[in-house]
């Protein structure tokens, strides 16, 4: 029977640059739970690497953890991909890590990076430059997380930074982009009033969270059977009588 | 040349980083990329671009760059402006297209490194 999950899957973690030093898994976990969230995605700058520790704070509260990562291709588009399991989003993830920008990170400039490490406890820093974009192309991006049976969701294409309306002009048809995020400050009538080529695109939004208490102001509902990949995947195609609606 | 008589002679609007306003200006550099800027600008360039969000003010500090142009009359968003101010970044703006700033700067005698 398909009833409604209340999901929010774009949420950093402090191993963002731009995100919050509060955004540790086990703070966005107990403020999921505090909202009564379902289902939250862990979505880091071109890194999956506390995606795990999200999923491992989770464990046993109900809350469902689905693996993510917001890739900012070489066009500088901003794109959520979901993969649907942590093998997927390993191979994932080293296919990202060898496509990021030479060089280091400045924490100074950009903001730190922290990864937590759920068998050891411990806290290091990311070195890596996750500020800066991969060299994968949006084509490829799309493809890559396709082959691995993921989906990708562009990010906030309302905006005017690292939106795929604003950095390509329209979203290419050739490719498997199922849905369109908009950010929380618009709503679906209004996202298609402003973008009238979104029109016909199934839309969704979540809260791109930076800070803990972002978490949850953008959210969707999706009407699924359980709170799965697959069947998340089935809501965002609208197939299979699955649905998701802009909360 | 300085970012301030760039910006008098041209008319650009200082909107934040003016503090910094008397830095030389020793290249120019136009691009929308990120990446791009990354890899190619010099230190000490005025970089034109119609991007109006905090990373622009974040990649001018990681290449020390003098100043940045936006372009087209678009406003930086108030993140950008307050990075940018904290920094001492020079944002100027202008209502003038990408193609005519650039052209007014190189009549001015900025070039693109070779």
């Amino acid at each position: 029977m398909v009833r409604a999950f209340a999901a929010d899957l774009h949420v950093h973690t402090y191993l963002s640059p731009c995100a919050a030093r509060e955004m540790s898994p086990q703070a966005i976990v107990g403020r999921c739970l505090e909202l009564g969230l379902d289902i939250i995605a862990p979505a880091d700058h071109n890194s999956a690497a506390n995606v795990e520790a999200v999923a491992s704070a989770a464990a046993g509260t109900g809350l469902v953890v689905i693996c993510g990562m917001e890739v900012c291709t070489k066009e500088e588009v901003h794109v959520l991909t979901l993969l649907p399991d942590a093998r997927a989003m390993a191979e994932w993830e080293s296919k990202v890590a060898s496509s990021r920008a030479p060089g280091t990170n400045v924490p100074a400039i950009f903001g730190e990076q922290w990864v937590f490490s759920p068998q050891t406890g411990d806290i290091v820093q990311e070195t890596s430059l996750l500020a800066a974009p991969a060299s994968l192309s949006l084509d490829e991006v799309v493809y890559g997380v396709g082959a691995l049976g993921g989906i990708c969701v562009p990010c906030h294409v309302d905006r005017r930074a690292f939106s795929i309306l604003a950095q390509l002009g329209f979203v290419p048809e050739h490719l498997d982009i199922p849905a369109l995020e908009i950010s929380r400050i618009i709503t679906g009538d209004e996202a298609r009033t402003a973008f009238p080529g979104i029109c016909g695109r199934t839309l969704v939004s979540f809260s791109d969270a930076h800070f803990l208490n972002e978490i949850g102001l953008g959210c969707s509902l999706f009407g699924i059977e359980e709170p799965t990949f697959d069947e998340i995947a089935l809501a965002l195609r609208g197939e299979a009588g699955r649905w998701v609606q802009v909360e | 040349m300085t970012v301030r008589e760039i910006a008098d002679t041209l008319g650009f609007r200082c909107v934040a980083g003016g503090r910094s306003l008397d830095r030389e200006v020793t290249s120019g550099y136009a691009s929308d990329l990120l990446s791009d800027v990354m890899g190619n600008a010099s230190e000490g360039g005025i970089w034109l671009t119609s991007q109006v969000h905090q990373n622009v003010v974040a990649v001018a500090l990681l290449l020390d760059l003098s100043a940045v142009v936006i372009a087209g009359g678009l406003e930086m968003n108030d993140d950008g402006i307050a990075r940018a101010e904290a920094e001492g970044v020079p944002i100027l703006s202008t209502e003038m297209s990408a193609f005519e700033a650039v052209g007014r700067l190189y009549e001015l005698g900025v070039r693109g490194d070779l």
